[in-house]
């Protein structure tokens, strides 16, 4: 639309990338070169599995348990997770499989939220007023709880856990009371407005069957959202929640979820 | 460091999910509860002085009873799967009882309903021909047998009935408010107490509905109206309103003393969202008012007459109706607007007109119950006296 | 005992209408029900059959291997390519493409990571976008950003 637009895109860049720049555009290759990392460890981890589904070996839930890890450090609030679970599952507008928060907190301790469309379409910087000291996103999903009372309560045994250990709603039971959406302490279920039934996150059951990752830790650009299987041997997800200081949301409700969290602050609920 | 309310809700905490019509159920159910426990206190304790309305609160409570479903259905996502709860009963829920219960609780009260009755049943049918006298000799299932034993019998039965009946309505309403006092994740619900103050409020609010029906059935009727059992009536309903309102104000004085992390969202829910509803109209006007004016009825007794008396406990329990139904609108509705979140609340709800489960069909719901009445009360007179049951002559005697 | 047939009548039709809601209730439980625990079994097969929308990862490589390459090689070789771009599902069925591949030339699909926020990590490449176009002299203060503002420099797929 402008001269702007029509100029040759590799002089422009020449021009623009100073000394500086690159300096610290390697600076910062080095601090996320680690995520590259993960991301390919998790990528092999599929491959493992993908070579099993691809074998013929018919997919067991009896011989899977399956854990989920969110680093709060390196969640960059971009809402591809959002993004990618609603194309992947269908999800209603303005309802949330998963969303990611944000919290701004001041120096004398004031939590300022938000999750605007759950994240889905990203953040826009926000202008608290206050002396931020700390920020950082926060992804959510439905937690698996083994103990989970959306569980408990259905009436009718429509939600259930699954031998591999997720949370699932039979649609073609559920009669949509309502009572495991009042049930779930974390928000992560809601009544889908088009089949009337209770409808929340199954960690893309259809994908991990398969041997793929779920939607949203596919698309995770920054490994801030990890998948694994305490079943799988040397599973890397397993052996961090097992030896790192991890939290879950909520531990007084005493759902013990599946879902856990590196570097949670304690603003978070 | 302090948790400011923010205003962030869960992004799927927008709506409020339980509407109007899950208000109206467990109100129907406690007027279920309630008018049951009134007969209960004539047939099994022997409080002689409710025996003209003994058959009314019972009928009363069946036919609220057979609404009480119908909100329900009408909040259901799929009320044609409802009988899932019956095919296959999730019994760690609270909500899975509801079959067993209801169908145990219906059960207990057309048996006793039929067992009170049915002495004019069988003189109704020899009474009448054609259609009229084959219904009503199918509802005396063919034995015509009024004899004095038989008829003994009956009240020795329906004493045990009315006697296992406490425990059922106590359940059917109990359960009903452990439904919300079990929800963990909801500090609003989420208290041991709340079974016990749906029940004494269920109470409550059936002994009003049964004297208001008494007193305008009187006068649609032109019956003269019985001063000794008004003025039973008026202490009964005294005292529960007296521990009712001790009740929900315990609960409020231990979350407020407490002050634990359900206080951060229950007090500016107290102070905003729910001022109206709760301090004006569930304790200001619903519960102090009643307590003076039945306060009047108990203490003043011999210095009232008796329309005087009449039209003071009319206005009080009329009160105390609006009173339960603000208590069930502020737990249901009031324990939805505050996210889980904790640090926001949602917008307030305000019931459309038209809805499926709107303002026009809560209204529709509340009327039947009342045409049921005026149509039992056409075949069987619902003023008529019930028989005297064991308990009450051992009383008299 | 005399005088209680009507009980015994009650009580029978009681009997009958009970042990036929049993009988009823019977058949009206879905099969696999309780197979593994209080619910229809079948149904984690139901959810097995739902379609993949997205790619598994390294889906695109079979057929674009180069700019995989070159992606992996920079930047963004941790972004999956259906992040910027779309499923693999819209452009690809059976290994034939179906469709073409949607590009995002527009500044707010960069910015969704790349606009500079205080929650995000300090050490994530962030820019105050707008603020950036005004120093580079691109755009004037209070202009609209123009569409496709980043990628004239940056180069998603070259980074």
């Amino acid at each position: 639309m402008n001269e702007y637009e029509k100029e040759e895109p590799a002089s422009r860049r020449d021009f623009l990338c100073g000394a500086a720049q690159q300096a610290a555009g390697a600076a910062i290759i080095l601090a996320f070169g680690e995520q590259l990392v993960a991301f390919s460890e998790a990528a092999a981890g599929e491959t493992a599995a993908t070579a099993e589904a691809s074998a013929g070996v018919p997919y067991d839930p009896l011989k899977h348990r399956y854990l989920y890890l969110i680093d709060v450090a390196k969640c960059i609030g971009c809402g591809a997770c959002v993004r990618a679970c609603a194309l992947e599952n269908d999800v209603p507008d303005n309802h949330f499989r998963t969303w990611v928060e944000r919290y701004m907190v001041s120096r004398t301790g004031e939590v300022t939220t938000d999750s605007p469309n759950g994240g889905k379409d990203g953040f826009e910087p926000l202008l608290t007023g206050q002396d931020i000291t700390k920020a950082f996103f926060v992804p959510k999903l439905c937690n698996h709880c083994s103990q989970s009372p959306c569980v408990q309560l259905c009436p009718v045994g429509a939600s259930y856990r699954s031998p591999d250990g997720l949370i699932l709603v039979d649609e073609k039971r559920c009669i949509g009371c309502g009572y495991c959406v009042q049930a779930c302490p974390y928000g992560s279920r809601f009544i889908h407005p088009e089949t009337h039934t209770a409808s929340k996150c199954t960690l893309c059951y259809h994908r991990i069957t398969k041997g793929m990752l779920p939607a949203c830790v596919q698309a995770c650009p920054t490994g801030a959202r990890r998948f694994g299987d305490t079943q799988r041997p040397g599973d890397e997800v397993t052996e961090i929640v097992a030896s790192s200081p991890v939290r879950i949301l909520k531990p007084e409700m005493n759902t013990e979820p599946n879902c856990y969290y590196l570097g949670l602050s304690q603003e978070v609920r | 460091m302090s948790h400011a309310l923010t205003g962030y809700l869960f992004p799927n905490d927008v709506h409020i999910l339980w509407s109007l019509m899950i208000v109206m159920y467990p109100y129907i159910t406690g007027l279920v509860a309630g008018a049951f426990i009134v007969s209960s206190l004539y047939h099994v304790f022997g409080r002689t002085e409710l025996r003209p309305v003994a058959r009314l609160s019972m009928s009363a409570s069946l036919a609220f009873l057979l609404v009480a479903t119908l909100p329900l259905l009408f909040h259901l996502g799929h009320p044609e799967r409802s009988l899932n709860i019956v095919i296959t009963p999730h019994f760690t829920s609270a909500m899975a009882a509801f079959g067993l219960i209801y169908t145990l609780y219906l059960t207990l009260l057309v048996l006793e309903i039929w067992l009170v009755y049915r002495k004019d049943i069988i003189l109704t049918a020899s009474r009448s021909r054609g259609l009229k006298r084959w219904i009503f000799a199918t509802m005396a299932l063919g034995v015509y047998d009024i004899s004095e034993e038989a008829l003994r019998v009956d009240r020795r039965v329906i004493t045990v009935l009315a006697a296992l009946g406490i425990p059922a309505a106590c359940i059917l309403h109990g359960y009903v408010g452990f439904m919300f006092g079990s929800v963990k994740a909801n500090y609003w619900w989420s208290t041991p107490l709340m079974p016990v103050i749906f029940l004494f409020s269920a109470v409550m609010s059936g002994m009003a509905m049964v004297i208001i029906l008494y007193l305008i059935l009187m006068r649609f009727a032109n019956r003269p109206i019985d001063p000794d059992c008004v003025q039973s009536l008026a202490r009964w309903l005294w005292l529960f309103v007296v521990m009712t309102v001790t009740m929900e104000m315990l609960e409020i004085v231990t979350l407020a003393y407490e002050r634990n992390e359900e206080w951060v969202v229950i007090a500016p829910l107290l102070n905003t969202k729910l001022a109206f509803s709760f301090v004006v109209v569930q304790v200001v006007f619903g519960s102090l008012i009643p307590i003076l004016l039945l306060g009047i009825v108990v203490l003043m007794q011999p210095f009232l007459t008796s329309p005087l008396r009449n039209t003071i406990t009319f206005i009080a329990s009329l009160i105390l109706l609006i009173q339960v139904f603000a208590m069930r609108w502020n737990v249901v509705i009031g324990g939805q607007i505050f996210s889980k979140s904790l640090s926001g609340f949602r917008e307030s709800y305000h019931p459309q007109l038209l809805e499926k489960e709107g303002i026009l069909s809560a209204v529709l719901i509340f009327i039947v119950p009342f045409v049921f009445l005026a149509l039992f009360n056409k075949f069987l007179p619902l003023y008529g006296d019930a028989p005297e049951t064991k308990a009450a002559t051992t009383e008299e005697g | 005992m005399e005088h209680t047939k009507h009980l015994w009548r009650a009580f029978l039709i009681l009997l009958v209408l009970g042990v036929a809601g049993i009988f009823v209730r019977h058949f009206l439980i879905p099969e696999s029900f309780g197979e593994q625990g209080f619910y229809r079994y079948t149904s984690l097969g139901e959810f097995k059959e739902k379609p993949v929308i997205h790619g598994a990862v390294g889906s695109c490589t079979s057929c674009h291997q180069e700019i995989a390459d070159t992606k992996t090689a920079g930047k963004h070789a941790s972004v999956s390519c259906e992040v910027c771009h779309a499923p693999e599902s819209v452009h690809a069925a059976g290994g034939q493409k179906i469709a073409d591949m949607p590009t995002n030339p527009s500044h707010t699909l960069c910015a969704t990571c790349h606009q500079f926020l205080e929650a995000r990590p300090k050490e994530f490449p962030q820019v105050d976008v707008t603020q950036h176009l005004i120093d580079l002299g691109v755009m004037a203060k209070g202009e609209a950003i123009p569409d496709g503002a980043c990628i004239v420099c940056h180069q998603p797929h070259t980074l």
